[in-house]
């Protein structure tokens, strides 16, 4: 009994210290900023699926209607020949881009 | 200079660099613990501060502020010195191979670590916190969730094993 009350009490007389404490603690708040960050991105992911969902939701049974009205509209606002209709193509991917661009700025 | 449970109470209320400061504050004695708890495993032991620190600010809103910061966060570290015993075999195998290039990082008194290894993980850990910290009891029963008796037992076992 003796030996380990020595150990214990030589023991208790050493001090450990964590190597650059400063790195360490940056380091901490780093990967709590990481974790609240994924957790803003989760929030905004599972708000833009319920969204999305409820949306298609509504539209799904309408889809047909929707798609006929689309297409009778398109083929009279397009005149003959693939080149406009190209460019219209363009059009509405980059204005998609852009939107997406902006997707931070709509769910803050 | 602010208690713990004041930085507490401002990094819950968003002041993240509140927590910085008490991560300053227990660095020291949180490593010290897991140099403990691992009988001299500098990689295992800093890896058990950082999850404790993690672990602490993911359930900073469930701390009762009437309580003491520090014991709370024990009760955190030997948890994950726990956890992380039973998922990271790449621990246990540096106290199995004696080859020296994979012996653990021995900072400390290698009297207190040689002593400690044959106990089991939450013994090391009762134990430590016991004679080393000098905690009752009852303050350790509340820091592993265990019933005083329980304690007693483990200790009592630990000591066995020791002799």
């Amino acid at each position: 009994m003796n030996r380990l009350e020595a150990i214990i009490e030589k023991e208790k007389e050493v001090s450990y210290s964590q190597e650059d404490k400063d790195i360490f603690g940056s380091h901490i708040l780093i990967l709590v900023h990481q974790e609240q960050e994924f957790k803003k991105f989760k929030r905004k992911l599972c708000l833009g699926l319920f969204l999305g969902m409820g949306i298609m939701g509504f539209l799904i049974p309408h889809l047909d209607r929707i798609v006929n009205e689309l297409t009778s509209g398109l083929s009279d606002a397009i005149p003959d020949g693939v080149f406009p209709v190209i460019a219209l193509s363009y059009g509405l991917s980059f204005a998609l881009l852009l939107l997406l661009d902006k997707l931070e700025v709509i769910f803050d | 200079m602010e208690t713990d449970e004041q930085l507490v109470d401002r990094a819950l209320s968003g002041e993240i660099d509140c927590y910085g400061v008490l991560v300053q504050r227990h660095a020291d004695y949180l490593f010290g613990l897991g140099m403990r708890f691992t009988a001299g495993n500098r990689e295992f032991a800093e890896d058990i501060s950082q999850q404790s620190f993690l672990r602490a600010y993911k359930y900073l809103k469930s701390f009762n502020p009437k309580k003491k910061f520090k014991q709370w966060l024990t009760g955190i570290a030997v948890n994950c010195y726990k956890d992380l015993s039973r998922k990271e075999s790449r621990y246990l195998s540096l106290e199995v191979i004696d080859e020296p290039s994979h012996a653990p990082d021995l900072g400390g008194n290698t009297g207190f670590f040689e002593l400690i290894k044959p106990l089991a993980e939450d013994e090391r850990a009762i134990f430590t916190l016991r004679y080393v910290y000098d905690y009752q009891i009852n303050e350790i029963a509340e820091v592993v969730g265990l019933k005083s008796g329980t304690v007693k037992s483990k200790i009592s076992r630990a000591l066995e094993k020791l002799r």
